[in-house]
């Protein structure tokens, strides 16, 4: 023991003093002398330090095309056999280390990092840790979205508390406060409770508050309901009615030949303004939904028709922000619209201006936090003396959860705020292609109606998501205070212009005061601005009006235009 | 694939170690998902669409802390400061090493090995991988015999600030002289992060890659 902890030393004074590579005699697969410096395992030359029981580190996934369940590398090494294939029978730890002593760097003379001899094999617990499944918090949760606050959310159990706010007690004190004390809960660790060393709005970054998902489902409860209410997922992963197909201005043969297979016409609107009839079809019951989109797919007009797409309001981050008020701005002095929830019309925010709502998933607008956020970001707080503010809010998503926010209920909105004039349509939404969708949105564009879309808040290296990523959509990123991108905001060649959408001062459904973070809060910056300059649908004025917008924009990132910021920066403008 | 064209930036300075959160989930060519779901301040608990989770160092470098493989299960004490590298920017090295524990059932006597790992960082550089070109610092970790001295493997990771993660992770292992790259495909975060998405970008990551080897 004497002589090999020397020896440790010796190696340790090396190492310190000797450049490592000098010590090399290149990779050892060109030079092995049939001794397996792995000293975990002699019988196991993998070259791992875990023996022939792999970690994560070590899985090879990607060979298995099947489609089964180990996608993902979720099965690291591929069979079942482990826990009793060590080969040889025994689980040896001293017998592999040809020096007796692991004791390597000799560098601590109190012993304690001779594994080898400091502890002996009479105590397990080399590392202070024999909770070998100390993880256990980890697979019995399925809430991966971040969103640990199932019961925290906007209510989409369909109760009375639809207001959009995070009282699952159910108050609904109308100061915008759930409860007496002027705070929401005991403790103060509660990411939705927004204390006073927050007010200067300068966390940009550090803690933007929980995510609104839609609904404020958790992905268990989500995948749960949706298996309830017959919703699928594509080949993309996006959530679709099963069975289900939006078309716009299909051929009457193709619709006859359809019917012929078994295809049903659940509902069918004239749409005056995209000028076209959508139809709401249901495919055969013999067919799956993906043998129904095979069918289809050979009879019509591919770009006719998709998925019955369920859009989510895209998903945001807020954090209550107790005790501000919101910062005077006014109104954007424009006619615009806007595809999103509902919007609490009666709060005193929205006063000074005209809000028109229509519901498009059910008889009446629900209003919910979203929709109220960002129709308040347009509206401001005082009247545009130049001119009134109409703001129209085409809510898709209150109504029954099966439907809400529907390919079928977006193309019917997008018909009504074109068929109102509005020049501007600000989509917080983000979603898949659906070509259907598509389609109206270009017939609309044609017409003179501009489009802004928020980019999207999936992620940095996320695939585009749409309508933001559509031809003619103007895609709108969030930055921060300091004019850095937000952390969560899509990127690509379709972000046109970046606006403040970190830790913005919005409203909720109740009127309480939030820190709202999404590209959905960006968006309505730039809607705004394009509709204070352009009065009606007219394509010549939109695009003076964007070509404007670039002239003032302020260039971030990388000089000219970039896939992170568009253009550049857009202030609010007033 | 991606219409994702994300363009360099400079390094804005000494970049810190990542900053995961729940939700956040990763996808790599070779089809592998990785998924935080949970975080800390120091660890990490990652899952792939399902089995079990494992616990690593938010410094990625570190291997693997905690994990389950069956019935077997593993864990690494660390011994030196991996977290040496960080701030990254100027290029330099450290090192530290690894003492692995594991053990083949829950009633086994546990196996124990040592690694030394020896890092360096170098400057910034772009890469282009399917989720986009970034600005990178490469990282590289070789892994040493603690009795020989000899390189048994080296792991390479070029790490993208503005993304906050890795867009290439190499790995060699010259005891079977094999070598395996993959590259970042797509990243969601938050609510888009679902199961359903992950897992249709993991599938097409693995069509891609066997269209790739197709002749």
């Amino acid at each position: 023991m004497r002589i090999t902890t020397s020896m440790a030393w010796l190696l340790a004074a090396t190492l310190v003093l000797v450049p490592v590579p000098h010590l090399l005699h290149g990779p050892l697969a060109a030079q092995d002398s049939g001794v397996d410096d792995d000293d975990d395992d002699r019988d196991d030359d993998d070259g791992d330090d875990d023996g022939d029981f792999d970690d994560p580190d070590d899985q090879d996934p990607g060979d298995d095309p099947d489609g089964d369940d180990d996608i993902g590398g979720d099965d690291p090494d591929g069979d079942d056999d482990i826990g009793g294939d060590d080969p040889d029978g025994d689980d040896d730890i001293g017998g592999d280390d040809p020096g007796g002593d692991d004791d390597i760097g000799g560098d601590d003379p109190g012993g304690d990092d001779d594994i080898g001899g400091d502890d002996p094999g009479g105590d397990d617990d080399a590392d202070g840790d024999d909770d070998a499944d100390g993880d256990d918090d980890a697979e019995g949760d399925d809430d991966a979205e971040g969103d640990d606050d199932a019961e925290g959310d906007d209510d989409a159990e369909g109760d009375d508390d639809a207001e959009g706010d995070d009282d699952a007690e159910g108050d609904d004190d109308a100061e915008g406060d759930d409860d007496a004390e002027g705070d929401d809960d005991a403790d103060d660790n509660d990411d939705d409770d927004n204390f006073s060393e927050d007010e200067a709005n300068d966390d940009f970054d550090d803690d933007l508050g929980q995510w609104q998902a839609i609904g404020g489902e958790s992905e268990a409860t989500r995948a749960e309901l949706d298996a309830r209410d017959l919703i699928d997922t594509d080949r993309d992963g996006f959530r679709y009615r099963r069975g289900e197909f939006v078309a716009l201005d299909l051929m009457p043969e193709d619709l006859a030949q359809l019917e012929g297979r078994g295809f049903e016409v659940l509902a069918r609107e004239r749409l005056a303004a995209v000028d076209g009839t959508l139809l709401l079809l249901r495919g055969p019951p013999q067919l799956t939904s993906d043998g129904s989109f095979d069918a289809l797919d050979a009879i019509a007009d591919p770009d006719s028709f998709g998925y019955n797409h369920l859009f989510d309001s895209s998903s945001v981050q807020t954090k209550r922000k107790r005790g501000s008020t919101v910062p005077e701005r006014q109104a954007c002095g424009c006619a615009i619209g806007l595809i999103d929830t509902g919007v609490t019309t009666g709060l005193n925010y929205f006063k000074h201006v005209t809000l028109v709502q229509r519901a498009f998933n059910a008889k009446d607008p629900q209003a919910r936090l979203h929709g109220t956020a960002v129709a308040h970001l347009m509206a401001g707080t005082k009247r545009n003396p130049a001119r009134a503010t109409k703001i129209f809010v085409a809510d898709i998503f209150g109504g029954p959860r099966e439907n809400s926010g529907s390919s079928f209920a977006l193309i019917k909105a997008l018909d009504w705020l074109a068929a109102q004039g509005v020049p501007v349509i600000n989509i917080s939404l983000s979603g898949p292609r659906n070509p259907a969708v598509a389609s109206a949105i270009a017939r609309i564009t044609r017409k003179g109606h501009t489009i802004v879309a928020a980019a999207g808040n999936d992620g940095p290296a996320a695939p585009p998501v749409f309508p933001g990523a559509y031809d003619g959509v103007i895609g709108v990123t969030a930055v921060d205070g300091a004019n850095r991108v937000y952390r969560y905001a899509n990127r690509g060649a379709y972000v046109d212009f970046s606006a403040r959408g970190v830790a913005v001062t919005a409203i909720d459904a109740k009127g309480g005061v939030r820190d709202a973070t999404g590209t959905s809060f960006a968006a309505p910056v730039i809607a705004a601005r394009l509709a204070a300059q352009v009065r009606s649908p007219d394509s010549a004025a939109a695009q003076k009006a964007i070509r404007a917008l670039e002239g003032e924009a302020r260039d971030l990132g990388p000089p000219g235009r970039d896939p992170i910021y568009g253009i550049g920066l857009i202030g609010e403008g007033n | 694939m991606l219409a994702l064209f994300a363009t360099a930036l400079a390094l804005p300075g000494p970049v810190a170690l990542p900053d995961y959160a729940p939700g956040d989930a990763f996808v790599f060519s070779d089809g592998r998902v990785e998924r935080v779901v949970a975080a800390d301040d120091s660890n990490v608990t990652w899952a792939g669409l399902s089995g079990p989770s494992y616990r690593r160092s938010r410094n990625f470098i570190v291997p693997v802390l905690q994990w389950r493989t069956g019935r077997a299960t593993g864990s690494r004490e660390v011994r030196g400061n991996p977290d040496a590298l960080w701030p990254l920017g100027r290029p330099k090295s450290g090192r530290f090493r690894v003492i692995t524990q594991i053990k083949a059932k829950p009633q086994s006597t546990p196996r124990r090995s040592v690694s030394l790992w020896v890092c360096k960082t170098s400057k910034a550089r772009n890469f282009t991988v399917e989720a986009g070109t970034f600005s990178a610092i490469p990282v590289m970790c070789d892994r040493y015999s603690p009795t020989t001295m000899r390189l048994i493997e080296r792991r390479e990771w070029d790490y993208a600030p503005e993304l906050g993660h890795y867009v290439r992770r190499v790995s060699l292992n010259y005891l079977r002289g094999t070598t395996r790259s993959v590259e970042l495909v797509a990243a969601l975060s938050g609510p888009a992060a679902t199961k359903a998405r992950l897992t249709a970008l993991s599938k097409k990551a693995r069509a891609d890659r066997l269209a790739r080897r197709m002749p």
